[in-house]
């Protein structure tokens, strides 16, 4: 069912091994490849998210306007976010596309480490280069760890890999979320804000037990991607304007009235 | 859409993505497949797969009782009569993919997967609990398959090393296994050992056939395979030399002082250990190829097996007057035509479906009167516990008897 992914992810991997040299080299440059095609999506949550910031005040308005009509407000919110073009489920896109690259990764570190017979047998077929057969099967330890084998199975300073992910992984939602005030008292709270601060909380968590239970190879896969999703949203942090508020009766697509035009803007009035 | 259904959705969507990641990891969690070992009488064997190490009859596939040393069942305190089973839930989860060895009358050697080696006695199942299991050192797997070099040696292969181990000291109803010496490989290593004169030859995953001396463990020499081998080096006597096989895909003729006589190309990996026999070699493929090659013309091709089986053949092929039989990933048996390759219209033109993959060694039985082995037997195993081992007759693929677990 996954060979359409796996076969690639295989192949790549150990084409990144047959010039490395290392397994976890190989990872890492893995993992750069596959967070650099994600890239646009990532840009693009990274707007949706920013949108979702600058319509902030408005939501609140919302509330207090509908804090006695739960359906109102839903629909009112609902079509807030539709005329500023937001999708409230965009904010964890990223992440959950990313699974299937994790089960691909997962896959293919398991069946290029071959830690048994029929990982090793399920490998043949499964590389696209001709003369890759040559690296099979890859070294499998690292710094003493066998990265076949869970944390668990492994030194124990090897747990420190979960712990890893669970930090790179909540710094990363960090990042990628915007802060949002706690609401007022007696203020209803936005069922979209609250719905991404638990993520941030339960994505990280949900990780770490995933690292806990699979190869310590998928443990250096996470804290790569997330180490890399971080510097990515960094980067994008720092190109983005400030957000500012939206003014009354203002949408994210549309210039604020009497604000100052950008330089791009003005150019083109000009014009 | 209402915001509350769409965090359902989310909620739905979350959960759903999470499970079928953990389904399509957890999937791969397999290990190997059966192995089936003889005993001494011909006629019955341990079956050894997963968690479970059981004595079948060949002749008809009932899985056998335990015996007190009167020869009488045992009886579990309602009365019922107890299987010879072991059991490796109670030996700290011990899995077992390795072929066990029988060291004497009374005594299994049961490798399991955890690197323990276990002594069982023969007639109960019971683990000797006064000898406590062997433990080979370092961190992997063991998969290989023990192989008794003389009264007192085993050799076997180990994860990262090739290990001779020594039964002769004698310990309570048991032996006492140690270390005589130890090779160290790169990779583990999954194939047994063949043993020629003053030398055991075997293969690693890191690309190696190595010979190495039995009395000492020193090695002669190694040979780079081109690729991982799996698969046990086969002597021919008559020539004096070894035909190996990696998952290069390439077959060699190697002489006993490790020189590269010849070599033959497949298309795909070859796994399964070939079968020598009347100075040709059949050698599977994992793209479901069966080449017969003449050892006496430097592995010229004879013939192949063309578009015949539609998955890879891991098995070691069965060759008998007749027919080649293997079988293969795709769940079939075949028997081939040994003069063309051709898939044998005296036995059946469609191949013999089962409900696993065939990737364990088949074992022939030959007809016995003596042993009371009616017929020619063809014992197949496969990945399905609804068929862990079928009966078969060898001739004509009549399907004998069925063992479940």
């Amino acid at each position: 069912m996954w060979d359409f992914i796996i076969n690639p992810f295989v192949t790549a991997l150990t084409l990144f091994y047959s010039w490395t040299g290392n397994i976890v080299f190989s990872i890492v440059v893995f993992t750069i490849v596959t967070r650099m095609l994600t890239y646009p999506m990532t840009v693009q949550q990274q707007r949706s998210t920013k949108k979702m910031q600058e319509i902030q005040p408005k939501l609140k308005k919302l509330q207090e306007k509908h804090k006695n009509d739960r359906d109102a407000l839903a629909q009112e919110q609902m079509k807030l976010y539709q005329e500023n073009g937001i999708n409230p489920a965009s904010g964890c896109l990223v992440m959950f596309i990313q699974l299937p690259i994790f089960i691909g990764l997962y896959q293919a570190i398991i069946f290029a480490l071959a830690a048994t017979p029929l990982q090793l047998l399920d490998m043949s077929g499964r590389l696209l280069i001709p003369g890759l057969t040559s690296q099979i099967p890859l070294q499998n330890t690292w710094l003493g760890m066998d990265l076949t084998l869970p944390p668990t199975a492994n030194p124990i300073y090897a747990m420190a890999l979960p712990l890893l992910v669970v930090v790179t992984t909540w710094a990363q939602s960090k990042l990628t979320l915007p802060a949002t005030p706690p609401p007022a008292d007696g203020e209803q709270p936005d069922q979209a804000v609250a719905m991404q601060q638990s993520m941030t909380t339960m994505m990280p968590l949900m990780f770490g037990f995933f690292s806990l239970s699979f190869s310590v190879g998928i443990s250096i896969y996470f804290i790569t991607s997330n180490l890399i999703g971080a510097f990515q949203y960094g980067i994008l942090n720092r190109l983005n304007n400030q957000s500012k508020p939206l003014a009354e009766g203002q949408t994210v697509e549309e210039p604020v009235k009497n604000q100052k035009p950008t330089k791009k803007e003005a150019l083109k009035a000009k014009r | 859409m209402n915001l509350s259904k769409k965090l359902l959705l989310q909620i739905t969507l979350i959960t759903t993505l999470s499970l079928g990641f953990l389904t399509a990891c957890v999937s791969q969690l397999g290990v190997g497949w059966s192995a089936i070992t003889v005993l001494d009488d011909g006629v019955t064997a341990i079956v050894a797969f997963e968690g479970i190490a059981e004595k079948i009859d060949l002749r008809t596939g009932d899985a056998l009782t335990a015996v007190d040393n009167e020869g009488q069942n045992q009886l579990d305190k309602d009365g019922n009569v107890i299987l010879w089973q072991v059991n490796g839930r109670s030996l700290d989860n011990a899995q077992f993919f390795s072929q066990p060895l029988q060291l004497n009358d009374n005594l299994l050697l049961l490798p399991a997967v955890d690197l323990r080696l276990f002594q069982v006695n023969l007639a109960t199942g019971e683990i000797l609990t006064d000898v406590p299991p062997f433990t080979m050192g370092g961190s992997g797997k063991l998969i290989s398959q023990p192989v008794r070099l003389d009264e007192s040696t085993v050799l076997l292969g180990a994860p990262h090393s090739f290990v001779s181990l020594d039964i002769s000291s004698e310990a309570d109803q048991g032996v006492q296994l140690s270390q005589n010496w130890e090779v160290d490989t790169v990779h583990s290593v999954w194939s047994a050992a063949v043993v020629v004169e003053d030398h055991a030859y075997f293969t690693s995953l890191d690309h190696q056939l190595y010979a190495v001396m039995t009395e000492t463990g020193e090695v002669s020499w190694t040979i780079d395979l081109g690729g991982a081998a799996t698969a046990t080096p086969i002597y021919d006597a008559e020539n004096q030399r070894l035909y190996v096989a990696s998952l290069s895909g390439n077959v060699y003729a190697v002489s006993l002082e490790g020189d590269i006589l010849s070599s033959f190309r497949t298309k795909d990996w070859v796994w399964g250990t070939p079968t020598l026999k009347d100075a040709i070699l059949y050698v599977p493929d994992l793209a479901g190829n069966v080449y017969a090659l003449d050892t006496n013309d430097e592995l010229a091709l004879l013939w192949r097996s063309e578009a015949v089986i539609a998955d890879g053949i891991r098995t070691t092929p069965i060759v008998l007057d007749e027919f080649v039989i293997v079988g293969s990933r795709d769940k079939k048996l075949y028997w081939l035509d040994r003069e063309t390759g051709l898939l044998s219209s005296r036995v059946n033109q469609n191949p013999i479906q089962l409900d696993g993959e065939v990737l364990s060694n088949m074992l022939y039985l030959e007809e016995d009167q003596a042993l009371d082995i009616e017929q020619d037997l063809l014992i197949v195993s496969t990945l399905s516990k609804r068929e862990l081992v079928v009966g078969f007759n060898a001739k004509t693929g009549e399907r004998l008897w069925t063992h479940r677990r």
